[in-house]
């Protein structure tokens, strides 16, 4: 399924597209997204590849609310696993709109990601509850992100996009264009821990000859961080890479195909340095193997953005339901192939010669069927004449290791294992 | 004469409830797969789920498997023993395909909403709430109504047992019960005794809660009713198996039940004290006063003796046999008895681990010590050993013994079968020893990923061995699991699909009379009316003030008043 | 009834193990003085927390010479504080901690330790604790609370006396 159109937005579709959403019908706010514009760029930020979770209530539409001065998103609407989504996700408005952000359920902000350049709106980062409200006016065109801090993970996240077209940024160039694809790497779901210090953002320095990556900033917990985690150089460019802590390397996890990074495996100390120039396009990750799993992860994009934007990291389809579509399908195909297969079995198990040996495949069915012998015993035992010191015995052991067992859980595991609840 | 000669319809609906119950012990078991994979972190980036989703795949590994699969097969082996004990055909047996209807419509409903987790773009509710579903934790409607189905299609069915011995005690009269028949209505008393305490969370709370009729529930509350019903629950799983092991496990070592009389008794103990523990697994809850988790505790160590009893019966009847076949020694007859026979294997090894699971048990019935494991990876070390073994290889023993009596058709791909219960018992080993350390080293359970990423160092100090070599226990024992389970499903499809009638079957289901037969025990101990009155008490002496105290904070909320919340609807 | 003398005595030792055991754990009440999370936290409401005299706006409180307290709120899927900002309390000292969720049920669980309890919205977990040494807990909550349960946990941070002096901790009664 495709819920989000990003890998190959040109702009010259997306100006058909911004056409197209002059037609679209306003909508009620919170009312499903039907009949409006669709496929808007917000490189990625619906996804689960962006900060937070995949947001489940975004199903690749923008709904439009163009021609209205006042427009109403709800904060905490049932999605994404309970009352954790904007409602509408994604809404299309004119400059000069006043956007009323109503809370419906408890404990939400509004914390701003991403806005184009001149604009000034703070969100608002209180928690607060059901029955609060909040408004802005969007004066700036472009397209503003935002989320929801305490249910970023669920994939409690926004957009508002002011003005006929969302995109903000500089101009291209000539150099081939690539899009800050990370797919999961910034996260816990690929290997290591979840690089707190990667917050979507892709530093921009393309049209530099040198760039510098701090080797082991202070992030994630102590210094095992690189600064910038995410960074864009133009084709040609080195990049120091420069150790300003103890004990860390750089790794390649990825690279173009046709590219030959080796990184620097070995392990370095504060005053250290390396270079690399890096001459084929395409994204670059790497990590520091001592400090994968704090986090220490970071990536190097080659090449122009698309559509000039240095900004967010885009990835593919919404990894959640994507996977989840593939095991509901594989499991009814699973269902459909067994279904299919059961004659087959059936005829196969029908003729199976009976392993009992009285009579092969085409033997005759008896109208009655024979159970087993009844066992005999060698040697008749009652009640009187039988003590079972066998069964004594062995519940005997039983009993000393219970002892043994529960004297070492309770007094040196548990008692030894304090601090301990006292009052 | 067989089974399904003997009574035909009876054994088609046996055979019902347990083709329905290993349909959901093969997806549920899938699930366990992925699980331990994905939570040990192997192949986990070639599994088709995210972290999100294994809550999706631990819900219906716990309710297809701990509600699902466990229900229609007690239910079904259920209908075999009274029939078989009472030696008469059942006496309304629209009552039990009623039953079995109304479970079987409740399952699909919560699998539908469980499955959906994998498929958010159809159209149906979710439920990633877990098998204990936790308020304010909210599934789909159609979730709580399934579980709420389930539940009164057990009580249906129950109620079929109850009706046919009230037909042979009119024919009858003063007849020792049967002690088959015995442990089946001993069994349902207390389940009617205790899954009243969930019908009245789902019905009376959840499902006008999820269908927004009230605005909120009261946590503390539905949490200590669904425990009200939690822990007992556990002793509908194990009972079947204590009945399995009473009366036939003795008979396939060419034995005798050593003592009826102790049997009764320990069934009479567990209706008397199966219920009144729910709070054991609320000792760290906050809102409950620490007497009442101290009569929960008492309670449930005097839960400890009719299971010691049983080691002892058990083991001895076996043994009996074992001398039988004219075995010597302290402990040279446990060679003689018969380890190839795959009904035996599966029943005396599902025993064995059982012993080892009791252990556990002792640990988590413990008020303070429970601070040391309570939450850890431990709890389904336990329970893995308990449900997942003491009661699943059971059933798969008694299936191995008892589907050729109701299909009439031979045991297919013995060899397979033999060794089954051995796999079995070699991946519970790797994965639940693993899981008990990992547990006293604090590694949490229901988690997608056990190991947070702090400060470079792992928090996590176990006492013998490390973290990663606990990981690859689980992964390499749930995966032999995993295997365990399909070889036994091949054998019991196989079964199913061969002819019947075909040359002479290799199980025999004649059952001998115990050593010491019921004529040495008191009359009293076949009244379970008096019994089940004293286990009302009980109850209430455990439960009356605390469950008072949570209902008159805010029935619905606490820190309201009483009728607060509703008032304010 | 016929009782064979091997099951007399098999059930005597039964009895002798229920009550070792219990004995134990009456030991560890009254000998070790581990207690158990009671009501004594009282209730709150769930959905303001701090409304209640029973919790007051999370943070760490100093209620007498020695005595610390200690409120979190949890809620998916942070510890607050701990998560954001390390829970820092001296050593040698009684910090009683007050735990209690604006949302679904948590756990609050120091790894390693005897530090355990549940997090139930509506009620209060009170419990005590004395750290003997300086070091960092990791807290992680141990009961399922929704899709990211697992990014769930927190820090706290056990400091010495000296260096916990040079903090600013406000001052309460609490009776």
């Amino acid at each position: 399924m495709t819920r989000l159109d990003n890998n190959n937005t040109t702009l010259s579709r997306r100006g058909v597209l911004r056409a197209a959403a002059g037609s679209a019908t306003a909508l009620a706010a919170g009312a499903a997204a039907t009949g409006t514009a669709a496929a808007q760029d917000y490189g990625g930020w619906f996804t689960g590849d962006a900060k937070g979770g995949a947001v489940g209530n975004y199903d690749g539409t923008t709904v439009d609310q163009t021609g209205q001065d006042e427009v109403t998103v709800e904060v905490g609407v049932n999605a994404n696993g309970g009352s954790f989504g904007f409602g509408p996700a994604a809404v299309r408005v004119d400059p000069g709109t006043t956007v009323n952000f109503e809370w419906v359920s408890n404990t939400h902000n509004v914390v701003v990601e991403d806005q184009p350049e001149g604009a000034d709106w703070s969100g608002d980062e209180e928690i607060n509850n059901e029955g609060y409200s909040y408004s802005h006016t969007f004066e700036t065109e472009g397209i503003y992100k935002y989320y929801c801090d305490p249910h970023l993970s669920m994939g409690m996240k926004g957009a508002v996009v002011v003005g006929g077209s969302g995109d903000g940024g500089g101009g291209g160039s000539d150099a081939p264009t690539v899009e800050a694809d990370y797919g999961d790497w910034f996260t816990s779901d690929a290997d290591g821990g979840a690089a707190g210090n990667f917050d979507g953002s892709t530093a921009d320095r393309t049209g530099q000859d040198e760039v510098t990556v701090e080797v082991g900033t202070n992030a994630n917990g102590g210094s095992f961080g690189f600064g910038p985690p995410a960074v864009r150089v133009s084709p040609g460019t080195t990049v120091n890479f420069e150790w300003v802590s103890n004990t860390h390397n750089v790794v390649v996890q990825n690279q173009p195909s046709d590219a030959d990074w080796s990184g620097d495996e070995e392990i370095n100390n504060e005053g250290y340095s390396y270079s690399h120039t890096f001459d084929t396009p395409g994204v670059y990750t790497y990590y520091c193997n001592p400090h994968l799993t704090a986090g220490m992860k970071g990536a190097i994009v080659v090449g122009a953005a698309p559509g000039g934007s240095g900004g967010d990291g885009g990835g593919g389809t919404g990894q959640r339901a994507f996977a989840g579509s593939t095991l509901w399908k594989s499991v009814f195909a699973g269902g459909v192939a067994l279904a299919m297969l059961a004659p087959i079995l059936a005829s196969y198990y029908r003729n199976r010669t009976p392993a009992g040996g009285s009579g092969g495949a085409g033997s005759e069915t008896t109208d009655e069927i024979t159970e087993a012998d009844e066992f005999e015993p060698e040697t008749e035992i009652g009640h009187d004449e039988y003590d079972p010191v066998g069964t004594l015995a062995l519940v005997a052991i039983y009993f000393l290791i219970l002892v043994g067992m529960w004297a070492f859980t309770y007094f040196v595991e548990f008692l030894g294992n304090g601090p301990t609840i006292v009052g | 004469m067989t089974f399904v000669d003997k009574f035909p319809e009876e054994a088609k609906l046996v055979r019902w409830h347990f083709g329905v119950g290993f349909v959901a012990l093969a997806l549920g078991g899938l699930f366990g797969l992925v699980q331990s994979l994905y939570r040990t972190g192997y192949f986990r980036d070639a599994l088709p789920i995210d972290a999100a989703q294994y809550y999706t795949v631990l819900t219906g590994h716990g309710v297809l498997l701990a509600l699902v699969f466990t229900t229609f097969l007690i239910c079904g082996f259920f209908v075999w023993a009274i029939t078989r004990s009472l030696d008469r055909p059942l006496a309304h047996q629209r009552v039990a395909w009623a039953g079995f209807f109304a479970m079987l419509v409740g399952t699909t409903l919560a699998a539908i909403t469980i499955l959906n987790g994998f498929a958010p773009e159809l159209p149906f509710g979710s439920a990633d709430v877990l098998y204990t579903f936790y308020a304010p934790l909210q599934a789909h409607p159609a979730f709580y109504v399934g579980a709420a189905l389930l539940v009164v299609g057990s009580w249906v069915v129950g109620a079929e047992y109850f009706l046919t011995y009230r037909e042979w005690r009119a024919d009858n009269p003063g007849e020792r019960i049967p002690l088959q028949t015995f442990m089946v209505l001993a069994t349902f008393v207390m389940w009617y005794l205790s899954s009243f305490g969930v019908a009245v969370e789902v019905v009376v709370f959840l499902i006008p809660w999820s269908l927004g009729w009230i605005s909120q529930v009261d946590p503390l509350l539905t949490r200590t009713l669904f425990w009200y019903f939690g822990h007992p629950v556990v002793y509908f799983w194990l009972l079947p198996a204590y009945l399995a092991w009473y009366t036939i496990l003795p008979k396939l070592a060419g034995g005798k039940l050593f003592s009826d009389p102790l049997a009764r008794v320990v069934f009479v103990l567990f209706v008397l004290l199966s219920t009144p523990v729910g709070f054991h697994h609320q000792y760290t809850d906050p809102g409950i006063a620490e007497g009442f988790k101290f009569i929960a505790m008492t309670n449930t160590f005097m839960l400890l003796l009719p299971s010691l009893l049983t080691a002892f019966t058990v083991v001895a009847s076996l043994e009996h046999g074992a001398r039988q076949r004219g075995a010597t020694g302290y402990f040279g007859w446990l060679r003689a008895l018969p380890w190839g026979k795959p009904s035996f294997s599966a029943m005396a090894l599902a025993g064995l681990v059982f012993a080892a699971g009791g252990f556990s048990g002792m640990i988590n019935a413990g008020m303070n010590i429970n601070y040391l494991i309570h939450n850890t990876i431990w709890v389904p070390g336990h329970f893995h050993l308990t449900v997942g073994t003491a009661f699943a290889l059971t059933m798969m023993g008694v299936s191995y013994w008892l589907v050729p009596q109701i299909t009439g058709k031979q045991l297919q791909h013995k060899t397979i079968a033999a060794a089954q219960p051995f796999v079995w018992v070699i991946g519970m080993t790797l994965m639940s020893n693993a899981m008990h350390r990992g547990g006293l080293a604090g590694l949490p359970r229901r988690t997608a990923k056990p190991l947070f990423r702090g400060e470079g160092a792992a928090p996590f100090d176990p006492v013998v061995g490390s973290i990663a070599e606990m990981q690859l226990q689980i992964a390499v024992g749930g995966t032999l699991l995993f295997v365990a389970l399909a070889m036994f499903l091949v054998v019991m499809t196989g079964t199913w699909l061969s002819r019947s009638g075909v040359g002479q079957l290799s199980v025999n289901g004649t059952i001998p009379a115990p050593l010491s037969g019921p004529a040495d025990s008191p009359r009293i101990l076949d009244n379970l009316k008096v019994w089940a009155g004293i286990a009302v008490v009980l109850v209430i002496i455990a439960y009356g003030l605390p469950l008072y105290s949570m209902v008159a904070d805010g029935i619905l909320s606490p820190g309201a008043g009483l009728l607060a919340p509703l008032l304010g609807l | 009834m016929r009782i064979h003398r091997f099951e007399k005595l098999w059930l005597a030792a039964a009895f002798v193990l229920i009550a070792a055991f219990i004995a134990t754990i009456v030991y560890g009440s009254l000998g070790a003085g581990v207690a158990m999370v009671g009501d004594e936290g009282g209730t709150v409401d769930p959905d303001d927390p701090t409304a209640s005299d029973n919790f007051r706006e999370p943070g760490v409180y100093q209620t007498g010479d020695g005595e610390y307290a200690v409120y979190v709120e949890a809620r998916q899927f942070a510890f607050a504080p701990g998560t954001n900002e390390p829970i820092r309390v001296p050593a040698d000292a009684e910090v009683t901690f007050y735990v209690t969720s604006s949302d679904v049920t948590h756990g609050f669980e120091l790894v390693g330790t005897n530090v355990n309890t549940m997090v139930i919205p509506g009620q209060v977990a009170e419990l005590t604790v004395e750290f003997d040494e300086a070091r960092t807990h990791h807290i992680v909550c141990h009961e399922y609370c929704g899709a990211a349960h697992h990014a769930m946990e927190g820090t706290v941070e056990v400091v010495s006396q000296d260096q916990f002096q040079s903090q600013d901790v406000p001052e309460v009664n609490e009776e």
